[in-house]
């Protein structure tokens, strides 16, 4: 099982957002570090088809199968939670859940099990019939979370899961991204160096919409924080 | 099953807004007052029961002589009996002995027909059969000529009108009298309520910003849109059916059922229609099922478009507002066309337009009109949604 990023682009009129990025991502965490406005939303965009790459191409080798991003095999191995992660405010956390399963092809019995799984994951069980407009933030991310990986995915991407998490959140949060990683590509980006430190197998550094480190957490001989600070001095000073 | 799951999904999606069934309470309560002030006008509830025995009893005999000398005579007698029903001076109301006695023998609605027909009190009181059928001829060419229609268009409908047979059966009816009087507040009530459900059916996505997770969930493409559009169908038309069902359920309830099988003249004397009353309504409700899930579509084509539930809404009303303006006969092939807007079907002079529309009369070439928008608007809306939730981006 791999994600196959290749020369992937994404242009906009007077900018590139995404600059000819290539990657061969296998089970595991993958850690997409890059401060606002680096790309990685982008990137993750066009890994969930919901951006078209300017050129290059995304592919997912499954089972002897090459999937095309804008194919329906390849979404059902999809999960995703957005940076700014959007609800209807009138549904209950269950009654989302399973409108989310739905659009995700589960099938009802199944969707209620997993719904119900999930909602105890992720602490929700007590607030799944309170509206999501009642929820504190830490509450729609934990919701986000679960949506994100109701059907299993193969390919699970993350961007900016632990914003507005509490401390306690993000730990548990980790604990379930590792989890997930033995089995799926999990892609989560983050401008916080201690999330993927602990968690990631591989890091991706992105600046200015290019790859600027990919690599094991420990091929930096230093500490994260200080490399990735440094990365970016450059960007700072300018 | 996954489909229609997410049908599901889609339409308890529709009805979790609070707006939605505020719009048809709303609606339902209007509906309900509406008859109830059609009751309170036309006197007591025992004084409406009373009258629909004595109709319902001479109900089925022809329109002819006999039955007018007999009407006549009856009022006559009432006028001799109590001269206070003629006391009323000539000059102001010539009719008025008449209405006042054929409301004290519970035979009103048995004037104000003869009356809607010959269009003046006091010869309405004093008809022959031949007048009274030669008045529905004129009423037909005088009001088909102030529409705009051609003698050609004329002479096609007084054809099908000659082909009735005379004299016809009357029919106690005013149940069906009262549902068309009602009917545009109910088309007006529907497209208010189809608007308010569905202006968000696209737009909610980027309200909401659910957008990205949609798109990249395994039915969020295809699927989805054809799961938002049938459950934006589903909803339409089951508003039509409630709003509809509850207008005629209210009207059958004070003014009861009779005149199912009566023919149209007994409801709408200018119409030269060789249907029955019954037919009629089944048109009417098919009429309404088709504009509903047209409203439905385009409200998923402008709520796709626009991405926005308020504009949706704006243009909605706007179409809605437009649809109040007549444009003069004089306007020619343009007030034709304007005669087959959707805003008219549910509306009391369908069955008296007397354009024709190649061989077709209105209500075919309005169905015909409706299905092409509604087959352009299926086809084109999977196509749009592609482009505009993620080529444009």
């Amino acid at each position: 099982m791999e994600l196959i990023l290749n020369q992937v682009t994404k242009q906009y009129p007077g900018t590139v957002a995404v600059d000819r990025i290539s990657a061969d991502l296998r089970p595991g965490v993958i850690g997409l570090l890059g401060s606002n406005g680096a790309g990685k939303t982008t990137l993750m965009r066009m890994i969930c088809g919901i951006i078209k790459p300017t050129s290059g191409t995304i592919r997912f080798r499954y089972d002897n199968d090459t999937l095309n991003v804008s194919e329906e095999m390849y979404r059902d191995a999809l999960g995703y939670l957005p940076q700014d992660f959007g609800y209807y405010p009138d549904f209950t956390g269950r009654k989302f859940l399973m409108y989310m399963a739905a659009l995700k092809g589960i099938d009802k019995r199944t969707a209620k099990r997993k719904c119900e799984e999930l909602l105890k994951t992720v602490s929700l069980e007590k607030a799944a019939n309170k509206k999501i407009k009642s929820y504190s933030g830490g509450m729609k991310q934990r919701l986000g979370i679960a949506q994100a990986v109701l059907n299993d995915p193969k390919i699970l991407i993350l961007d900016e899961p632990t914003a507005g998490l509490d401390p306690q959140e993000r730990v548990r949060f980790r604990n379930l991204i590792a989890e997930l990683g033995k089995d799926a590509i999990v892609i989560f980006s983050t401008h916080i160096v201690s999330d993927v430190e602990h968690v990631a197998d591989r890091i991706i550094m992105m600046k200015d919409g290019v790859v600027i480190f990919d690599g094991k957490g420990t091929d930096i001989r230093e500490d994260l924080e200080s490399f990735y600070l440094r990365s970016f001095e450059g960007k700072e000073n300018e | 099953m996954n489909s229609f799951s997410l049908y599901k999904a889609e339409i308890k999606k529709i009805l979790s807004r609070k707006a939605v069934w505020i719009a048809m309470a709303v609606s339902v309560a209007f509906v309900f007052a509406v008859g109830l002030i059609n009751l309170s006008a036309d006197g007591h509830s025992a004084y409406v029961k009373k009258q629909e025995k004595l109709l319902t009893a001479i109900s089925g005999n022809a329109v002819d002589d006999a039955f007018l000398d007999d009407f006549r005579d009856e009022m006559e007698k009432k006028i001799d009996e109590d001269p206070q029903l003629s006391d009323m001076p000539a000059a102001y109301d010539p009719g008025a002995a008449y209405r006042n006695a054929a409301e004290q023998a519970g035979k009103s609605a048995l004037y104000d027909y003869l009356c809607s027909v010959v269009r003046d009190r006091e010869e309405a009181a004093a008809i022959t059969s031949d007048g009274f059928y030669r008045a529905m001829r004129e009423d037909i060419v005088s009001d088909g000529t102030a529409l705009g229609s051609s003698e050609a268009e004329l002479d096609t409908w007084l054809e099908i009108y000659d082909g009735i047979e005379k004299p016809m059966a009357y029919s106690y009816a005013l149940a069906y009298m009262k549902i068309l009087e009602v009917l545009y507040i109910v088309g007006w009530a529907l497209f208010m309520n189809i608007s308010i459900a569905l202006a968000g059916i696209f737009a909610d996505e980027k309200t909401y910003r659910t957008d990205a997770m949609i798109l990249s969930s395994k039915n969020g493409r295809l699927p989805v849109c054809i799961a938002k559009i049938a459950a934006g169908c589903t909803v339409a038309v089951t508003e039509a059916v409630i709003l509809l069902g509850l207008c005629m359920g209210v009207m059958f309830l004070f003014y009861g059922t009779a005149g199912w099988n009566a023919a149209i003249q007994n409801v709408m004397p200018s119409s030269p229609w060789n249907i029955t009353i019954g037919t009629m309504v089944l048109i009417y409700i098919a009429l309404a099922v088709l504009v509903s899930i047209l409203f439905a579509m385009s409200n998923a084509l402008f709520s796709l478009l626009t991405k926005s539930a308020v504009a949706t809404m704006a243009i909605h009303a706007a179409v809605i507002f437009a649809g109040i303006f007549n444009i003069p006969g004089k306007a020619g092939v343009i007030k034709k066309l304007w005669q087959l807007r959707p805003t008219m079907a549910l509306y009391s002079g369908t069955f008296c337009n007397t354009f024709r529309y190649g061989g077709m009369n209105n209500v075919e070439a309005s169905v015909l009109i409706y299905c092409i928008c509604i087959a352009v608007i299926a086809a084109v809306l999977p196509t749009l949604y592609g482009k505009t939730q993620v080529e444009s981006r």
